[in-house]
């Protein structure tokens, strides 16, 4: 499989990452100079460094870069000839920008006759149609359209968005989807030219528990220290040594009192119905938080686990990233990959018996340029 | 665009990971039998018998539950029981007549109901066999209970969610269950398309936590390279304007995000703040981020006598990224996916119809991905599913007589599990997890 990116951002990156670590060969295009993701950084010692940032390292592996200046017609050509020979290009869309005779970018219905041969995968906020097609946006204001930050936060304040770029994975993945059907039906004969993903649809896709419950019930769920209805706790909470979350996942038992309350040291509460009756500690969260707060506090993350382990509940890790870069799971699994300077990159989000996920080093920038470049103008494929 | 017409897979799935999957897999044009459990009075249906609508008439909860629809939309429904070893014999057989099966159960349990994946990939080396859990298949954490709650927590992306200097919080959405099920559907199409070359099958194993790490890659570099620990800072992020300001109406709000000095530029104009372009606390990005308290608060008395979708309008039309922050009914009134039909009204049981939204909204060509139809009543497509299987009508009878497989209509209406089910909404309202209920609401009818 033969991908072609023309950099984008964020969502377009990791798309194509995806697609490069499903086996497939991909050529990145990349405007003088890098893209955003090259100096989004993290960089060692707040150094820029348009080869060296953290994110570049994880996001661009195993692709290959070439620079081209798509504003100037000669580039324009160029980029057209590396996409002839693509099952797909990953791009973003805004509409009337970028086009040429070339390159029909912000005009999809010729794009199927001028790359009859190749699949356009379009990732944008909001796709190629309707009002808010020209909207601009980040995570933040996609979060709040797509129901997602409304129900996230405490009561009494804002909203709360998730602390990283949630719409651009969303989008992402959504589109590698999109992407390997395409390719798939392609190879069946039958081909899709343009693919429009959209990554408000991409998030509002998971709004399962708030449209439910209107749908059901006309009732508006209002944001309640992020909890999902029902069922309490759900919550993270703080012990001893940082934070575990309180979410007594079953291992088949339905006897929560007998359980936690024996858990928290308390069996005099066992017949309490805040903790018999589901819904009475629902609305009494706070008498329940009365017991397990001080009694989490008196305890470490390990021996809360150790407990609950023995009394067969599930509970959640509250890991940090120096948490989870020293996981022995992770480690039993082989997950991590290495990354340049003895840093440690994600691994693969599939374990697959026949075709393992591939990884390789994020290239310097127009690192196979000359060759491209070379390649593009001769006709020939420039297979790495 | 149904690509997969020729594609048979058997479900055998639970909660959301699974069943996303398989629903994506269903629009995409698979044939998807969901092997459900025979049925027992006060049984627990997870999505089948979780927050039923209201005006439950017939007591038939599981054929009218809207989680269920979205989840399961278009699938078929065979109701055998693998309770009996002749019901898993029949579930082996249709296993070796599919091209996948998805399964999301607690490592070893579909095994032990004799279907283990080892087996079944050198018995069929054409099947696509994927499993998907909380932790994998392997490692010390495998059997560890997990769901999308203890998830979003052990993928660390707690510690950078939440107000500043607070605690780590979870989103209000369990995204990490979709989110997996997102990789390893893509995982399957992979495999599908090394099948189609080669004619070799393979078995999957996703970890919903491995496949949800790659979201902190930032924060695992920095803590690699600088040692640092990035931390929560409620909406905001360095070196840009970025914050949910309230509005006017009941508990409104509205999202803005200036990632530039042209995005400043343009909102100060079109708010119709200049001055705030020659106040030198707002200066440069460096500037407005020491000062960012100070601006939100200038911010906020603007936007708090406004509505917030014509804030969101005024600023968008000027360049500036704005959005409102929607409820659950204004996102399906939002007139951006109506226009884009994002929703498909589809039929809930005995209850009316409801907008349900699409699983794979992506469009080829223009063409939507809709679900095939309605989420199955249990047991709908026994029959014609042990049919497919060479089964003749006496020997499917006889399965109904002896309760090996059952259709639809040997269930009885089950009044315990509506009871258990109905939730006090009028109580959360008082305590404050339910904004408002709205008494006149009313499905479409059938």
């Amino acid at each position: 499989m033969r991908v072609v990116e023309i950099a984008a951002g964020r969502a377009v990156a990791y798309c194509t990452q995806l697609l490069a670590q499903f086996g497939a060969e991909v050529i990145r295009i990349e405007p003088p100079g890098g893209d955003a993701i090259r100096l989004a950084g993290p960089f060692t010692g707040d150094e820029p460094d348009p080869d060296g940032g953290g994110l570049h390292a994880a996001i661009n592996r195993g692709k290959r870069s070439v620079v081209l200046d798509l504003e100037r017609d000669e580039a324009a050509a160029l980029a057209a000839r590396l996409i002839e020979g693509a099952d797909l290009l990953v791009s973003d869309w805004r509409e009337g920008e970028r086009s040429s005779s070339d390159l029909p970018l912000g005009d999809p219905d010729r794009w199927g006759e001028r790359f009859p041969e190749t699949t356009f995968v379009s990732i944008s906020d909001f796709g190629m149609t309707g009002p808010y097609a020209s909207w601009r946006a980040d995570s933040q204001i996609i979060e709040g359209l797509a129901g997602f930050s409304y129900v996230s936060g405490d009561p009494e304040r804002e909203p709360l968005s998730a602390g990283i770029e949630l719409s651009d994975y969303f989008a992402a993945t959504h589109a590698t989807i999109a992407a390997l059907a395409a390719v798939a039906a392609a190879r069946r004969g039958q081909r899709a030219h343009v693919v429009d993903v959209s990554a408000h649809e991409a998030l509002t896709m998971t709004d399962d528990h708030n449209l439910v419950v209107w749908l059901g019930s006309g009732v508006v769920r209002k944001r309640y220290y992020s909890r999902i209805l029902p069922g309490y706790p759900n919550d993270i909470m703080a012990c001893k040594d940082g934070y575990i979350a309180f979410v007594p996942v079953g291992t088949g038992h339905h006897d929560f009192a007998g359980v936690v309350s024996t858990l928290l040291e308390r069996p005099d509460l066992k017949d309490s119905p805040i903790f018999t009756e589901t819904q009475t500690r629902n609305l009494r969260w706070r008498e329940f938080d009365a017991v397990a707060l001080p009694w989490l506090a008196r305890h470490t993350r390990e021996e809360i686990f150790r407990r609950a382990g023995e009394l067969g509940l599930g509970f959640g890790t509250v890991p940090d990233v120096e948490d989870l870069l020293g996981d022995s799971h992770l480690e039993e699994r082989d997950y991590w990959e290495a990354g340049p300077d003895d840093v440690r990159l994600t691994g693969a989000g599939a374990i697959m018996s026949a075709t393992p996920q591939r990884f390789g080093p994020a290239p310097a920038l127009d690192a196979d340029g000359d060759a491209l470049r070379a390649s593009a103008a001769d006709g020939t494929d420039g297979a790495a | 665009m149904r690509f997969f017409e020729d594609l048979k897979i058997v479900a055998l799935t639970q909660g959301w990971v699974g069943p996303l999957a398989t629903r994506i897999l269903s629009d995409l044009g698979a044939n998807m039998v969901r092997v459900e459990r025979a049925f027992t009075p006060g049984g627990n249906y997870g999505n089948r018998t979780l927050f039923p609508p209201r005006n439950d008439i017939t007591g038939e909860v599981w054929n009218r539950n809207i989680y269920f629809t979205v989840r399961n939309a278009g699938t078929r429904s065979a109701m055998i029981d693998l309770g009996q070893e002749e019901g898993r014999a029949l579930v082996r057989r249709l296993i070796s007549e599919a091209d996948a099966v998805v399964e999301n159960f607690m490592p070893g349990v579909v095994a032990r109901l004799g279907f283990d994946f080892k087996e079944l990939h050198e018995q069929f080396p054409h099947l696509i066999l994927l499993h998907l859990s909380g932790f994998g298949q392997t490692g010390p954490n495998a059997f560890r209970p997990a769901n999308g709650m203890t998830m979003e927590p052990a993928s660390g992306v707690p510690t950078v969610t939440g107000y500043h200097g607070e605690g780590p919080t979870k989103t209000g959405q369990t995204w990490v269950d979709p989110y997996s099920g997102l990789h390893g559907t893509a995982a399957l199409i992979a495999a599908l398309i090394h099948r189609d070359r080669t004619g070799e099958g393979q078995i999957i194993d996703v970890s919903m936590q491995e496949a949800t790490l790659p979201v902190l890659e930032s924060q695992f570099a920095d803590y690699q390279r600088n040692g640092r620990h990035q931390t929560r800072d409620g909406n905001r992020r360095p070196g840009m304007v970025r914050g949910a300001y309230p509005c006017a109406g009941d508990d409104d709000w509205v999202a803005i995000s200036l990632r530039d000095e042209a995005e400043w530029q343009a909102f100060c104009r079109a708010s119709g703040h200049e001055a705030w372009l020659d106040d030198p606390r707002f200066g440069d990005a460096a500037s407005r981020t020491e000062h960012h308290d100070a601006l939100d608060e200038l911010i906020a008395a603007w936007t708090r006598e406004r509505d917030k979708f014509e804030i969101a309008a005024l600023l968008q039309a000027a360049g500036a990224p704005a959005g409102p922050i929607l409820k659950a009914d204004e996102v399906i009134a939002d007139p951006h996916l109506a226009a884009r039909e994002f929703f498909d009204d589809l039929k809930i049981g005995d209850f009316g119809r409801v907008p349900i939204q699409r699983y794979l909204p992506a469009k080829f060509d223009g063409a939507a991905v809709p679900a095939k139809g309605p989420a199955p009543d249990l047991g709908a497509d026994t029959d014609a599913v042990l049919a497919e299987l060479g089964l003749s009508a006496a020997e499917i009878e006889d399965l109904h007589e002896r309760r090996v497989a059952d259709r639809a209509s040997d269930l009885q209406s089950d009044p315990i599990a509506r009871e258990g089910t109905q939730l006090p909404f009028e109580d959360y309202e008082e305590m404050g997890s339910v904004l408002r209920i709205d008494r006149d609401y009313a499905p479409k009818p059938l």
